[in-house]
């Protein structure tokens, strides 16, 4: 771990997640009425009730015939909304989907977790593979009820079981839900270019990569937490993002996110030719990584109100 | 007269999916098996933090009704980290006394089954209730002084008291029950996080649920694998803050000087002793006499109790510190080891031709010590 990412004190889940929906929209080249479905896929809702899903979708100009809905599990609940909208999309239920993985994550100020817990975004248009920079081969998802990482309702700050988040949960259901995909594709880890896995630091991926099969150079490029932190909903997510950035058309792709409760999906993506004229239109991940200020322990308090001030 | 006739044990490790009676059970019918005796006439269980944990009172009937002994004489034993050896003393004297022919003995602890700050409060009651346990810097935080302690009085530099670890690790390796088998270096052990400084995260044991059993058979016999020969104790102050010299295990020399004074003749070639932490394990090898005070550690670095060394070898399992230290388990966990090692059975690192150890635990850093000599029969 190196530098973590700390959303700014008028920036939330929500505006984070317009942000890179907007640079979703910018690439896709799609008229945003026709996107039929919204997914904000988060653990850091500014609402417990009142879905951010609504907020996007009237600014970016989808409203009102459209699906919205936010989603809860974990870090994986955007990804639940891309199993999801490949359904939906699929059977012409609706033209483009759009899916966002946002949080703000916190943790209990002295916890372990308060190294990594890290804000950012990732989103992206699902839609026919026509046009796509990516398309999907297939997909898998593997759940089971493990309590690993938990927060109570009214609670500020998640708990965990410290251990148990790893083998029970982490890498059992990274395991279980690769191994599913590839066995269903006939696919190897040798066939993939890139392999992305959630990744809450910078040594949980590479391990369960080493379970798997696959090569440390396979996770280079998708391995974003040393340089921002985990931001959950946007940890595998974002490492895609930027494989996307650099891949070449015909690379192929394993994304696989994980959410603690627990669940892990699996994704084989085949990179097309039509990715070379989008990633232009939009800002690269590491413009964003790389557009910084580092700021203090004090300042990153005062911005994520773990300072308690007492209005008179 | 008091046999070992059979041992079982399970590996050290985080079983989330086993329970404290599944683990109890696991090891208890692999001691059985390993002596094919079909009944005992007594349970004795060891456990510490199960009281607490389950949480459950009456934990031999809890034990022996969950392992079908219906009828079958029982008493469960605390005393700490020393539970377990306490367990074997309680069994040889129901042997020795004619009050038993046959008794099994188990020990369970589990440590993964709580966040690990309950496990360190729950462990804080071994001192003493109202004069410090309620202040407590913990286990670990009296450790840490104590390391600093005897690094200045006895001019020891940290990276000589690096070397316990290190060896620990790299005995456990290649025992099939330890928790942690995986070489660490000396270097390794000073730049792990500190935990107390001077004592880091490699100087102390980890969080592990285990059982160990073992079955003691009042009669001889032919493939008996060792012989309890004697079982010593004695108790300290409860509180490192009133001893004479906090650099000297005082309860376990007074018990080592006691089980001395019983046996006629002692071959040590190897001890499994109580490294809960790195110093712990150092101080205890000062008062048990096999190193000068201040000079145990420059003897581990030294390879004296290594295979091939002067000394006996000293926790060929990887002791506390690798093989893991499931508190109420670990003494059972002791006696059986060094039984394996009279028997020539060990599974791991073997200490060829022995022909008596010993087994120690200590309770924090020395509110009671307990020591057990074996010898080899036949």
């Amino acid at each position: 771990m190196i530098e973590k990412a700390v959303a700014g004190p008028d920036e939330d889940s929500t505006t984070m997640g317009l942000e890179a929906s907007l640079n979703a929209i910018r690439r896709s080249g799609v008229n945003p009425a026709d996107i039929g479905a919204v997914f904000f896929g988060t653990e850091s809702k500014p609402y417990s009730v009142k879905p951010s899903a609504t907020v996007i979708a009237e600014a970016i100009g989808a409203t009102p015939l459209t699906m919205a809905s936010d989603l809860e599990f974990a870090c994986r609940a955007a990804s639940e909304g891309i199993r999801a909208s490949i359904g939906l999309v699929a059977s012409y239920m609706v033209k483009y989907a759009l899916v966002i993985g946002s949080d703000t994550a916190q943790a209990n100020p002295g916890d372990v977790l308060e190294f990594t817990a890290s804000s950012g975004a990732a989103a992206f248009v699902i839609g026919p593979s026509k046009g796509s920079v990516a398309v999907f081969e297939g997909s898998s998802t593997y759940v089971t009820d493990t309590p690993d990482f938990w927060r109570r309702e009214g609670s500020r700050y998640p708990r965990h079981g410290e251990g148990f988040t790893g083998e029970p949960a982490y890498f059992s259901h990274i395991v279980g839900a690769v191994r599913d995909l590839m066995e269903k594709l006939g696919l190897k880890p040798s066939d993939f270019n890139y392999a992305i896995f959630h990744q809450p630091n910078g040594k949980f991926p590479l391990k369960v990569g080493e379970i798997l099969g696959f090569k440390s150079d396979q996770l280079k490029l998708g391995l974003v937490t040393p340089l921002i932190g985990n931001t959950y909903n946007g940890s595998a997510l974002i490492g895609l993002a930027r494989v996307l950035d650099y891949a070449k058309p015909g690379e192929r792709i394993l994304v696989a996110p994980f959410g603690s409760g627990a669940g892990s999906d699996a994704y084989s993506l085949t990179v097309t030719d039509a990715v070379e004229e989008k990633r232009g239109k939009a800002p690269l991940v590491d413009h964003y990584i790389n557009d910084k200020i580092v700021i203090s322990y004090s300042i990153y308090a005062r911005y994520r109100g773990l300072i308690h001030v007492v209005k008179e | 007269m008091a046999y070992i006739t059979g041992v079982g044990l399970v590996n050290v490790d985080r079983h989330y999916g086993k329970s404290v009676r599944k683990l109890a059970f696991e090891a208890s019918t692999a001691a059985l098996d390993s002596s094919m005796v079909e009944s005992i006439d007594f349970i004795v269980v060891a456990s510490s933090l199960s009281y607490l944990q389950e949480p459950q009172l009456d934990l031999a009937s809890y034990i022996a009704s969950s392992m079908g002994f219906r009828g079958v004489r029982s008493i469960a034993v605390e005393s700490g980290e020393a539970s377990g050896l306490a367990a074997v003393m309680t069994a040889k004297s129901l042997v020795d006394s004619g009050l038993a022919s046959r008794v099994l003995v188990v020990g369970v602890d589990k440590l993964s089954d709580n966040p690990s700050w309950r496990v360190y409060r729950d462990l804080s009651m071994l001192y003493d209730s109202e004069s410090d346990a309620f202040y407590t810097i913990g286990l670990g935080g009296v450790a840490g002084l104590l390391m600093r302690l005897y690094m200045e009085v006895y001019k020891v530099d940290r990276h000589t008291l690096a070397y316990w670890p290190a060896l620990m690790h790299s005995n456990a390796k290649a025992n099939p029950y330890a928790m942690l088998r995986f070489a660490i270096t000396p270097e390794k052990v000073l730049e792990a996080p500190p935990v107390a400084e001077p004592l880091t995260l490699l100087d102390t044991f980890p969080l592990g649920d285990g059982a160990a059993a073992i079955v003691v058979e009042g009669k001889a016999r032919g493939d008996a694998m060792a012989e309890i020969v004697a079982v010593e104790s004695s108790t300290g102050y409860q509180s490192v803050a009133l001893s004479d010299d906090p650099l000297r295990i005082e309860s376990l020399e007074v018990a080592y000087g006691r089980l001395v004074e019983r046996v006629d003749a002692m071959d040590v070639d190897v001890v499994e002793l109580h490294d809960s932490f790195t110093i712990t394990g150092i101080l205890e090898l000062e008062a048990l006499r096999l190193a000068e005070r201040g000079k145990a550690a420059e003897a581990v670095a030294h390879g004296n109790f290594s295979i091939g060394g002067e000394g006996p070898v000293v926790n060929p399992s990887g002791g506390l510190k690798a093989r893991g230290h499931p508190i109420g388990a670990t003494g059972v966990y002791q006696v059986a080891e060094v039984a394996l090692q009279l028997a020539g059975e060990f599974p791991g690192l073997k200490v060829e031709g022995a022909r008596g150890g010993l087994a120690v635990s200590v309770n924090a850093m020395g509110s009671s010590s307990y020591v057990a000599y074996l010898k080899a029969v036949g």
